[in-house]
């Protein structure tokens, strides 16, 4: 360790998360920085706080909390209320009211949430949250802007063709308005870096958007079953069939898009076989896929 | 942020600082996996 003009590694090391936020004023960012040159060891820790930074920064804000925590963290303030009303004056009671407390407890929060936030840092997982996020946005976007459709049709040989013709594949397209689904529109919609079929089906007065796009490369590429995940008060079920990624989102109750959901799944799989077409032009083989 | 965390858990700002660091550098270690 080398020598430094104003502060030794003892202090700069606290003061290292402060310069990195901008926290800390002129004379003492001055004293870390001048400990920065000459101290190597002190500046690997800035580097790595600097990237645990933009990977929290970097990780998106929402996501949904595991199964079964609402669950256990009601328990466990149930039973704690059982035992803080058997003895009122608990020193926990006394304890609890004391700002070490409060501080721990943020603490705690914060460094949960963080961590719980990069924990899900694998490229896969916020890919994935970061296109949930997306759908539901465009989700949302769709109702509020009266752009619903591009084309008003409740015909799938309608929409088929069209959708053929305004992008490089061709996704499948299903009426389930015998099982309470009907079609009622589609449009182009931008996910995942992409333009997308968006078909647009209702529930009674509710609508659900269903996304469709193959499956590229990266964060899209999944399979199996199906994924359901609620969002600013939208259900949304997420999974991929034959080579497509399918993307339903409403704001129906969560039994009745599984039961869509399990309705376009064996519609499109009756079909004997869900094409889709990578398009001829760009060289690409045309694939047909039958593993249902 | 520091500063009003100081203020509102009454608690010396050096304090709020080395616990900070100190948390930060457990996150990290943690996440780099070694314990």
């Amino acid at each position: 360790m080398t020598w430094s003009y104003n502060v030794n590694c003892k202090e700069a090391r606290p003061l290292i998360d402060g310069y990195v936020d901008g926290e800390l004023d002129l004379v003492r960012s001055m004293e870390v920085e001048s400990h920065l040159e000459d101290c190597g060891s002190c500046l690997q820790t800035l580097k790595s706080r600097k990237a645990l930074r933009s990977l929290v920064r970097s990780a998106s804000l929402r996501f949904d909390a595991p199964r079964g925590l609402e669950n256990r963290v009601l328990a466990a303030a149930r039973k704690e209320g059982k035992s803080n009303m058997a003895r009122p004056e608990s020193r926990w009671r006394r304890f609890s009211s004391s700002p070490m407390l409060a501080f721990g407890t943020a603490g705690v929060a914060f460094l949960a949430y963080l961590g719980w936030n990069v924990f899900r840092f694998t490229p896969g997982s916020v890919g994935q949250d970061r296109l949930a996020e997306e759908v539901v946005s465009s989700h949302v976007r769709s109702l509020q802007a009266n752009h619903l459709f591009d084309v008003v049709s409740t015909d799938q040989h309608t929409l088929k063709p069209w959708f053929s013709g305004n992008l490089d594949y061709s996704p499948p397209v299903v009426d389930l308005a015998d099982r309470g689904f009907p079609l009622s529109g589609g449009r182009l919609d931008y996910l995942d870096g992409r333009p997308v079929a968006a078909l647009v089906y209702r529930r009674r007065q509710h609508v659900i958007n269903l996304f469709v796009w193959p499956s590229g490369t990266g964060a899209a590429e999944q399979s199996g079953e199906p994924e359901t995940g609620l969002r600013r008060g939208y259900h949304t079920i997420f999974w991929s069939q034959a080579g497509m990624i399918f993307d339903a989102v409403s704001d129906v109750n969560i039994a009745d898009l599984r039961e869509f959901t399990r309705d376009v799944l064996e519609r499109t799989g009756q079909n004997a076989f869900v094409c889709f077409a990578l398009n001829v032009r760009s060289g690409k083989e045309a694939l047909v896929s039958s593993d249902l | 942020m520091e500063k009003e965390m100081a203020q509102i858990t009454d608690m010396p700002i050096g304090t709020v600082m080395s616990r900070l660091a100190r948390a930060g550098g457990r996150l990290q270690q943690s996440l780099s996996g070694d314990e």
